[in-house]
Order: structure tokens, then C-alpha cells, then sequence
């Protein structure tokens, strides 16, 4: 396994910036190195995965709280995984442009740099949990040119609805979200929603949608929402619920689900 | 320039390692002056690498810290990798991991596969301070055929000098443990495998590829006489180097400057 931490200057961002990488490689363990036996990549361009973290997080949450460095052991899947602030992946009215960032710069970033990585859409995925999820179904909907699938672990989808919790029955914890907005009350295609709308006559050009959230978690609500606009945008999706809540619990049982799902890991 | 700090499984060593990359990509000035987007990292450039070893007690991040490599090879446009060498000397030892193998053999396959960094010869090029310089010459003699070009400084090079004599009587070097390198009998080492002057000699009675040499160290620097004594060598056997000194002791005030001066020879039109 090589675990990178990629700090490279970014125009989107104004400074420099880390993201995680992980690749796996091949780890053999034969006493002598032969430099004409030497293989450490797959033979095959590697798919790549963007993993995002959710709000209070950082890019490390996924390496330090879950399983996924030792699930892509063997496997012809590369993670990486951005930094975004409690940002929402949105460009900042007054802060880093997270948005442009993710979903423009960050993809040619990674692919400068790492030789094996694939340029294909169709191996080439997005992830996340809470404001993550939110996150990879932004990058699905904006971008399907680029993705080939996307995940949401206790997606945050229907975002206005969270806004307005967060004047409401979230006032007193949680985030806020006036630093994301000019006008969190008109956040025009940052609501997913609206961008299914936007998006449903192309349908056929769309990546593949996996969701899943907890029936104890506050975000579930958000996700019947958003699974009755798939419906009626006639958006092809897969949605599973379980038992359990907003937590790492959840996120580490269902991770693999939504991997391989996707296509991302065999 | 792009930081890249990896941590990833060696063949050679059995485990994991450590290393820190640069590569050069535009930063704030250039996005400023709008010529980022013309920078060669962005037309798929593969750049010239520069392997520095560092030395004794030091890890992969003691040149980072000490040096102002990063301004350096930005200037020069190359690429550096810093590897981990525990205190191996950048040997096989008898007891120990195998830097030897990992320096010389595999880290070059690793990085060309795994940045944007040349594959050719001409371009690949190994240096070091101190332990690190004596690993610099020694590797970079006896694997000619990887390296073209070597940048050693203050390193422990005549070895009937050192380790025989300069730890006798010393108490509480753990860090000295030649006796790994080789076994306990440190008089069997000069003209072995462990002597970077065996390897000068079979260089120079060959037809092998030659790598361009350039030596470095301050004249207060106690193992000043074993760079006077490598120029001797090399001059004996025909080889070509070129060699630096000033004023200045065994650290990284002089270490610095002379990096300095040894990327700008490094990157020179030949």
C-alpha cells in the first residue's frame, strides 16, 4: 500500500492544499529483491475513487475511522480524499472555492501526478458520507460526464431543508451555513433537487446512484426526499436503509455495500 | 512545487518506509502571472530526479528541514526524493535492512513508475551529506549504469580511516554500528565491497558508463582529509570529478550553500 499526503498549490483554493491518496501496490514478501521481477501496479489504469468526509471532518476521517485502506488491499482501486472545510463543497462567497476545487481541479491534479491513475469515466467514481454524501451526488448530477457512479452514506441531499433546520431545531448545534452562501436561502443548483429537475431529460448520460442512510439517523427524512425526486425525475438509482444512526457504525458496514455496488471494488 | 510525503511497502526492506517527494508543479506566482497552465507538469513532463541521502541520526526529513532544497530544485526543475536510510550507511548490511537494494535498485523503478520523473539515465542523479555522501559515491560508482551523475558531501569515504579509528574509545555512540555493516572485524572492510574505492577501481579498468562526480566539504570539517584523499583516488584511476571547497565545518551551514552550487552544476548544459 503507498499512503500519499499530496500538498500541492491550488489556484481554486489561493494556497496550498493536502489530499490523501492511498494506491495499493504490491506488497511481495520474497527475501531478495530482482529488480527484473519488479511489478508494483496492476497492468490495467487504476480506478479512482473520491471519498469525501462529511462536516467537522477532514480528509484523514476516512484512513483513521474506517476500513477502507485495508478493503482496496489488492484491488485496482486508488482513493482520494480532499479536504473541504465545513465548506458543503460549495465555493465560498468569502472562502475557498471547494466546489471548483473537487470538482475541476483536484481530477487533473491527480491525474498529472499519478501515471497509473485512469482518465476514463467509466472508472472513475465519487463517495461520501453526511456532507459528503451531499458532495458525491453534486459531483453525479453537475459533472456525469466525469463519473461513472456515485455513493451517499447519510447524504445530507435535500440541502435547503437543512438550511432551514439549521435556523430552526439545529440552531444550537451544528453547522451554519452562512459562510457557503451569499444567500443561504437561495442556493440555486447547489440544491440537488433542483438539479435533478435540471438534469432528467438527459437521464441516459447520468452515473449510477447508490444511497443508503439509517432509519434512526436525522438525515432520513432528507433521504425519502430525495429518493421521491429520483422517482419522479425518473432517475435511475439503488437506495437500501438500515437500522442505525449518523455515526461510524453505520458508515463502516456499509461502505463495501456501496463500493461495490458501483463497481469501484470487485 | 508539489510536496508528496509517502509511506509505502519496499520489497527490499520487507516493510514499510518512508519517503518525501518534490516535483515540480506551478505554485501561487506562476497562477498569478497566468504561465501556470503552460508549466511542463501540465504537458505530462517527466523530470530529472535527484536522490539525497541523508546522514547519520537523520531521517527522510532532516534535508527538508535543513536545506532549502525545495528552492533549489524549483529553480533547476527536477524532482527530489529524500529516503529513509535508518544509520545503514546505504548498505546490505550483514545485520539490518537492505538500503543497498532499496536505494539503488528499487526506489528508481518506484519512482519513475509512480511520478511524473524520467526513466533515462542522464537524468537520474544521487546525492547525500555525510553518511548520506559517502552513500552518494559509493552507490553511485558501483551502480554507474543507474546513475549519471553523483553530488557527495563531507562523506566518510576512505574507510581505513573511519570506522577503525574515529570511534576508539568512545562511549555512547549507539548510533556507530559498523560492526552490523560487516561483522567485527573492521580491518577486513578497506578494499572490500563496503570501500567506495573498490568500486572506483573497477569503474576505471572497465568500459563501463561513467557517472560526472562532484565532491564537496568544508576545510574545518573533520573528514576534510578524506575528500583531499578521494580526489587522489579518482585521479589515480583516470576518473573525472569536480570538487568544491570553503570554509566551514561538518553541519548544514556549509551543507546548504553547497547544495547551492551543486544543483546548478547538476543542471548545467554539458
Amino acid at each position: 500500500m503507498l499512503f500519499v499526503t499530496y500538498k500541492i498549490y491550488s489556484t481554486a483554493l489561493g494556497r496550498e492544499a493536502d489530499t490523501q491518496v492511498i494506491i495499493p501496490t504490491a506488497e511481495p514478501k520474497k527475501r531478495v529483491f530482482e529488480a527484473s521481477e519488479y511489478q508494483r501496479y496492476p497492468k490495467e489504469p487504476m480506478k479512482v475513487l473520491y471519498l469525501l468526509h462529511g462536516g467537522f471532518g477532514c480528509s484523514e476521517d476516512w484512513l483513521t475511522m474506517s476500513p477502507v485502506a485495508s478493503m482496496i488491499r489488492g484491488s485496482n482501486l486508488m482513493i482520494v480524499m480532499p479536504f473541504a472545510e465545513n465548506s458543503y463543497y460549495q465555493d465560498m462567497p468569502y472562502g475557498s472555492a471547494y466546489w471548483t476545487f473537487v470538482s475541476e481541479e483536484l481530477p487533473v491534479l491527480i491525474r498529472q501526478m499519478f501515471p497509473h491513475a485512469s482518465t476514463r469515466r467509466e472508472d472513475t467514481f465519487a463517495a461520501g458520507l453526511s456532507m459528503g454524501g451531499y458532495g458525491a451526488f453534486r459531483l453525479g448530477l453537475a459533472k456525469p460526464e466525469n463519473f461513472a457512479a456515485v455513493a451517499s452514506l447519510s447524504g445530507v441531499l435535500d440541502l435547503k431543508a437543512r438550511i432551514a433546520a439549521s435556523k430552526g431545531e439545529l440552531k444550537s448545534r451544528g453547522l451554519q451555513f452562512t459562510d457557503n452562501f451569499f444567500n443561504e436561502d437561495e442556493i440555486g443548483d447547489a440544491d440537488l433537487l433542483l438539479m435533478m429537475e435540471k438534469v432528467k431529460d438527459r437521464r441516459e448520460e447520468l452515473p449510477r446512484f447508490f444511497f443508503t442512510v439509517g432509519t434512526e439517523d436525522f438525515v432520513y427524512g432528507f433521504n425519502q426526499t430525495a429518493k421521491k425526486k429520483m422517482e419522479a425525475c425518473g432517475i435511475a438509482f439503488h437506495y437500501e436503509e438500515h437500522k442505525g444512526a449518523h455515526e461510524w457504525d453505520f458508515w463502516n458496514k456499509y461502505i463495501e455495500n456501496a463500493l461495490r455496488w458501483m463497481k469501484a471494488i470487485d | 512545487m508539489a510536496l508528496l510525503t509517502c509511506t509505502y511497502y519496499s520489497e527490499s526492506l520487507l516493510g514499510m518506509t518512508k519517503i518525501h517527494v518534490y516535483i515540480p508543479t506551478p505554485g501561487g506566482k506562476e497562477w498569478a502571472l497566468g504561465t501556470a497552465k503552460d508549466h511542463p507538469f501540465f504537458a505530462g513532463k517527466k523530470f530529472p530526479v535527484l536522490y539525497l541521502l541523508h546522514g547519520m541520526g537523520e531521517d527522510a526529513s532532516t534535508i527538508l528541514r535543513k536545506t532549502r532544497i525545495e528552492s533549489y530544485a524549483k529553480d533547476a526543475q527536477i524532482a527530489v526524493v529524500m529516503p529513509e536510510g535508518e544509520n545503514s550507511f546505504y548498505t546490505d548490511p550483514a545485520y539490518g535492512r537492505r538500503y543497498e537494494s532499496y536505494i539503488a535498485k528499487e526506489l528508481p523503478l518506484f519512482i519513475q513508475d509512480s511520478f511524473p520523473v524520467s526513466d533515462k539515465r542522464e537524468e537520474t542523479y544521487i546525492g547525500g551529506f555525510s553518511m548520506g555522501g559517502f552513500g552518494a559515491l559509493r552507490l553511485g560508482l558501483k551502480y554507474a549504469e543507474t546513475f549519471a551523475k553523483i553530488l557527495a558531501f563531507s562523506g566518510p569515504y576512505d574507510v581505513t580511516e573511519f570506522p577503525l579509528h574515529v570511534f576508539e574509545g568512545e562511549e555512547g555512540t549507539r548510533a556507530m554500528h559498523w560492526e552490523a555493516l560487516a561483522g567485527e572485524d573492521f580491518s577486513a572492510i578497506p578494499g572490500s565491497d563496503l570501500d567506495p574505492y573498490v568500486h572506483a577501481n573497477a569503474l576505471a579498468y572497465s568500459e563501463r558508463v561513467r557517472p560526472e562526480i562532484f565532491l564537496s566539504c568544508g576545510t574545518e570539517d573533520p573528514l576534510y582529509p578524506a575528500h583531499v584523499k578521494t580526489q587522489e583516488v579518482l585521479s589515480s584511476l583516470g576518473i573525472a570529478y569536480t570538487a568544491q571547497e570553503a570554509a566551514g565545518g561538518h553541519d548544514y551551514d556549509y551543507w546548504d550553500p553547497a547544495l547551492l552550487s551543486a544543483v546548478s552544476w547538476l543542471t548545467e548544459v554539458q
